[in-house]
């Protein structure tokens, strides 16, 4: 299938108050036309940062950014700011976390919107506002007229959400980035808009990077996994062939502590320990020191090497 | 079921590093360095000076800056640079009155309002509303005019004005504190209200204080400047910033050193304090620090190696 | 909205009551005698001094006195200055005019230099131009009204003469002129003040999650920033621009004195030096007024800007 986004040996270093912080270190990733790729891993691995620099959203006087970004055989990394507004919103376009927070307290629903609309099609009032009314109702928030004037403080959280994605998606964009698009949402609401995404992605023929720490979601929605840990993929492969036979220690464990209905009376499994801090670059594997197999070969670091009969399953680890 | 080995805390791959940055930042050991100089010299102003300030030689008076008097001399012959040192003295310590007045009804009501709330919250909430609904400067004219006028008096008036802004403040952190464990533990421990808010409450918003005590300190000498200025404060022939600053503008084109002088001293006291404040403040809360660029962050990192 | 005023407006009364009541007293407690203030220090004879006494009730007992005040303030008649044997009303209809004038220029001119500068501040944080005009505002924070009034004086009016060094003119526009230094000389405090509280607010909202989202619609950053952060950043300018606004009013006396402008500040400050229970009441009384109703007027902006602020 044709890529459509392709990642190549991303590097990102970030400035913070205690250091510089190694937030990525050599990420590939490729995502095809029309898939869902899912992005997993434990908070501070690298996924949103992954997300923020394929919309190049971090700051830029904060931040190191090397590699390429390959987006429709353009590398995003070489656009100039004004080349990349046209990109945001309308070719790549972001579903955050927080809903709450991601819209902005003193505008209205119909403002928010209608802004992609007349930012990136030019469009007058009044049709921008009728075109809000159609996203409005895509995404199922009825009635369109009454919530358009409604200011995000007056909806619930999966209405906002709904909001969110309605701008996302307003422009048919070609690669929409989910992070972590339910974790703030009550479990009911989740499910609903898990539906609505995939439902908008048939329809639409997107492509959707979705962000998530939780391997139950993966499995529900993504043709593709990605695992990151510590800044790295460490296994990437087609969710039924990872789900079959996982090849990294740590994909394992995430897999594993995914609960089970019906298992009663056995302890979820964890991971020991959590996620190293990226100041310093190191050149042995990361996960090692949480890692039950680790030994001596761990000491240099594992590249991704083809794993299983699967095309395409790869992994980072000495022991697969 | 995957079993995992507890040997995850023996490999010291990943050292964590503290936190950067330091209090002791160049503008904060700068301006430490200033505010020393100026309280040294006023301190110190009868041993530095050999004139007195309050003596008067006609003779001499307006003199330009010359060997004898460095900055020259005011209307009636007096040295300006001593005047400048003992007005300091006025000054500063009125300020530091001010400063002191209002941290001491200030921060207990703000504890009490906030530790106990109901109605003695509402009793000081009320009696703040009041003192605030005056523009600060108008208060300390009506103070003045009722204790009538004079350092002194002036001083207690600007500690009434600031007292309200300090028992916000106090009451807003103590509202924040009283919720946490801590006090919970101290309360079940049986401490007297008293204790709890003085000895483990207090403690843990006074950096918090520091910052505005810092700041007051600066308005403080602003405002008595203010009020010397309008002949309310201090009152002649004492030395202080800002009457000499009103005395010195009858002289603007003769002498302009006679109003500047006491002008750049109350400006840089000021500034001082102010960048002092605000190092606190950033040194509290990092989010607006600025952080180093790469390559210097890189070559500290690569020194410490060799080291 | 409206109930919401009214509301407001009846809660002020207590409060009022209870500053007219301080300063009634602050007023009387006053070492100075408003008897030689009358007589500008002669000597006069214990028939005049009484029937001095009388036809200002000063005979009466204090609260009676106050009784008699605030009736008759709330009439709408604050009483006769005792120095200037003229109504406090008159006396203030003459000054008012300039003082407002310089207020309201001052304040003008803060809001316009202080809110850009806040902003670009912000945008450009902890870059060359930030730190000059950090630099700058913290000067002119730290550097008293009356002070930079007179270096605006030695510069701009006895040095290079294109300004006049004191009086007002004959009316509105001509006073534009005479006010020019005065306005600057006090908006320079309150542009150093508006513009770091600005900066402050526009960081923190710069780094809001909806700013990430407006930039990733493709919003142009020019407009994140004054659409977006603007708005939610200028609560709080508000409030400090209020506040300062108010203190203004006050704080032209300083600028007053140095400029030599006969405006309400300089009455006020007479009329405590002298003793002038009246002038010294009535104008305290209006200038508390003034300020509560500013601030009142701030909070119903707030709900127009706001709408989780429900009135």
């Amino acid at each position: 299938m044709e890529n459509l986004l392709e990642i190549k040996d991303l590097t990102v270093d970030i400035m913070s108050t205690r250091g510089i912080v190694h937030a990525l270190d050599g990420v590939d990733i490729r995502i095809a036309k029309g898939e869902i790729h899912g992005l997993v891993g434990e908070s501070g691995c690298g996924k949103s940062m992954t997300a923020k620099s394929i919309m190049r959203l971090h700051d830029s006087r904060r931040s190191r950014v090397k590699g390429q970004i390959l987006f429709q055989g353009r590398d995003i990394l070489t656009l100039t700011e004004r080349e990349m507004q046209k990109v945001r919103g309308a070719r790549i376009s972001m579903i955050f976390q927080d809903p709450m927070t991601a819209l902005n307290p003193l505008l209205t629903v119909g403002d928010q919107i209608g802004e992609i609309f007349s930012g990136h099609k030019q469009c007058g009032k009044k049709e921008a506002r009728n075109k809000t009314m159609e996203m409005l109702v895509k995404v199922g928030i009825n009635p369109p007229e009454k919530r358009i004037d409604q200011y995000p403080f007056e909806l619930s959280g999966g209405l906002q959400q709904r909001v969110m994605i309605a701008m996302a998606i307003a422009c048919s964009p070609d690669l929409l980035t989910a992070d972590e698009p339910t974790t703030a949402l009550d479990v009911t609401i989740q499910a609903q808009i898990l539906d609505l995404l995939k439902g908008l992605q048939k329809e639409m023929g997107l492509s959707i990077l979705l962000i998530t720490h939780n391997f139950g979601i993966v499995a529900e929605m993504c043709d593709r996994v990605s695992v990151m840990y510590a800044g790295q993929v460490v296994e990437n492969a087609e969710t039924k062939s990872i789900f079959r036979k996982a090849a990294h220690p740590y994909s394992q464990a995430l897999i594993n502590s995914i609960p089970k209905a019906g298992v009663r009376g056995k302890y979820l499994s964890t991971i020991p320990g959590s996620p190293p801090e990226l100041f310093n670059k190191t050149k042995a594997c990361a996960f090692a020191p949480r890692c039950p197999y680790a030994d001596r070969r761990c000491d240099t670091a594992p590249t991704l090497q083809a794993y299983g009969e699967e095309v395409g399953h790869v992994a980072a680890c000495h022991h697969r | 079921m995957m079993k995992f080995k507890g040997n995850f805390l023996h490999r010291p791959m990943f050292r964590i590093r503290k936190q950067q940055g330091t209090l002791f930042t160049v503008p904060f050991m700068l301006s430490s360095l200033i505010l020393v100089l100026i309280i040294g010299c006023c301190i110190l102003a009868p041993s530095i000076s050999p004139y007195s300030p309050t003596a008067q030689d006609l003779a001499n008076s307006l003199s330009q800056p010359s060997s004898g008097h460095l900055l020259g001399t005011d209307k009636v012959g007096r040295d300006l640079l001593t005047r400048l040192f003992y007005g300091g003295r006025t000054t500063l310590l009125g300020a530091l009155g001010v400063v002191a007045f209002s941290v001491m009804l200030g921060v207990p009501f703000g504890l009490f309002a906030g530790y106990y709330g109901g109605k003695i919250d509402a009793a000081i909430g009320r009696v703040c509303d009041v003192v605030l609904s005056f523009p600060s400067l108008l208060l300390a004219f009506i103070f003045v005019a009722g204790f009538g006028r004079g350092m002194n008096n002036a001083i207690v008036a600007l500690g009434i004005v600031y007292v309200p802004m300090l028992t916000r403040l106090v009451r807003s952190l103590t509202l924040v504190e009283k919720n946490k464990t801590y006090v919970e533990a101290a309360q079940s421990i049986g401490y007297s209200d008293f204790r709890i808010m003085f000895r483990h409450i207090l403690p843990n918003c006074v950096s918090t204080i520091t910052v505005q005590i810092t700041l007051d300190m600066a308005y403080a000498i602003l405002d008595l400047a203010a009020l010397s200025f309008l002949g309310l404060g201090v009152q002649p022939p004492t030395a202080d910033w800002g009457a000499m600053l009103d005395e010195g503008r009858n002289f603007l084109l003769q002498t302009p050193l006679l109003a500047l002088a006491p002008g750049g001293a109350i400006v840089v006291t000021v500034v001082v304090l102010n960048i002092m404040s605000d190092s606190i403040h950033q040194y509290l809360e990092p989010i607006q620090r600025k952080l180093p660029s790469f390559e210097k962050q890189e070559r500290k990192l690569q020194k410490e190696g060799v080291s | 909205m409206l109930k919401y005023v009214v509301k407001r407006i009846l809660q002020l009364i207590p409060i009022i009551l209870a500053v007219s009541v301080l300063v009634f007293i602050m007023v009387r407690i006053a070492p100075s005698d408003p008897i030689a203030s009358m007589t500008k220090g002669k000597q006069i004879s214990i028939e005049t001094r009484h029937s001095l006494e009388q036809q200002y009730h000063l005979d009466k007992t204090e609260p009676e006195q106050y009784f008699i005040w605030i009736t008759n303030t709330l009439k709408g008649d604050f009483g006769d200055s005792f120095q200037h044997k003229q109504s406090v009303i008159s006396l203030v209809a003459e000054r008012l005019p300039t003082t407002l004038q310089l207020v309201l220029m001052s304040s003008l001119l803060a809001i316009f230099i202080a809110i850009p500068i806040g902003i670009i501040s912000a945008v450009k944080m902890n870059s060359v131009v930030d730190r000059v005009l950090s630099m700058l505002t913290l000067v002119f924070v730290s550097s008293p009204v009356f002070l930079t009034g007179i270096v605006l004086m030695l510069l701009f009016a006895l040095k290079i003469r294109v300004f006049p060094s004191f009086g007002t003119g004959n009316s509105f526009t001509e006073n534009i002129y005479y006010l020019a230094l005065p306005s600057i000389a006090l908006s320079m405090n309150m542009v150093a003040l508006i513009s770091r509280i600005t900066r402050s607010n526009m960081i923190e909202q710069l780094n809001a999650n909806y700013a990430t989202t407006a930039v990733a619609k493709g919003t142009p950053y020019w407009k994140v920033v004054l659409k977006h952060c603007l708005k939610n950043a200028i609560i709080p300018v508000i409030t400090v621009t209020s506040i300062q606004v108010g203190s203004m009013i006050v704080g032209a006396v300083l600028v007053e004195n140095v400029f030599a402008l006969g405006g309400l500040g300089a009455l006020l400050i007479e009329g405590i030096k002298s003793a002038d229970y009246p002038v010294v009441q009535g104008i305290t009384l209006m200038l508390v007024v003034m300020f509560l109703l500013i601030n009142l007027i701030v909070d119903v902006t707030y709900a127009l800007i706001d709408p989780r602020i429900r009135l």
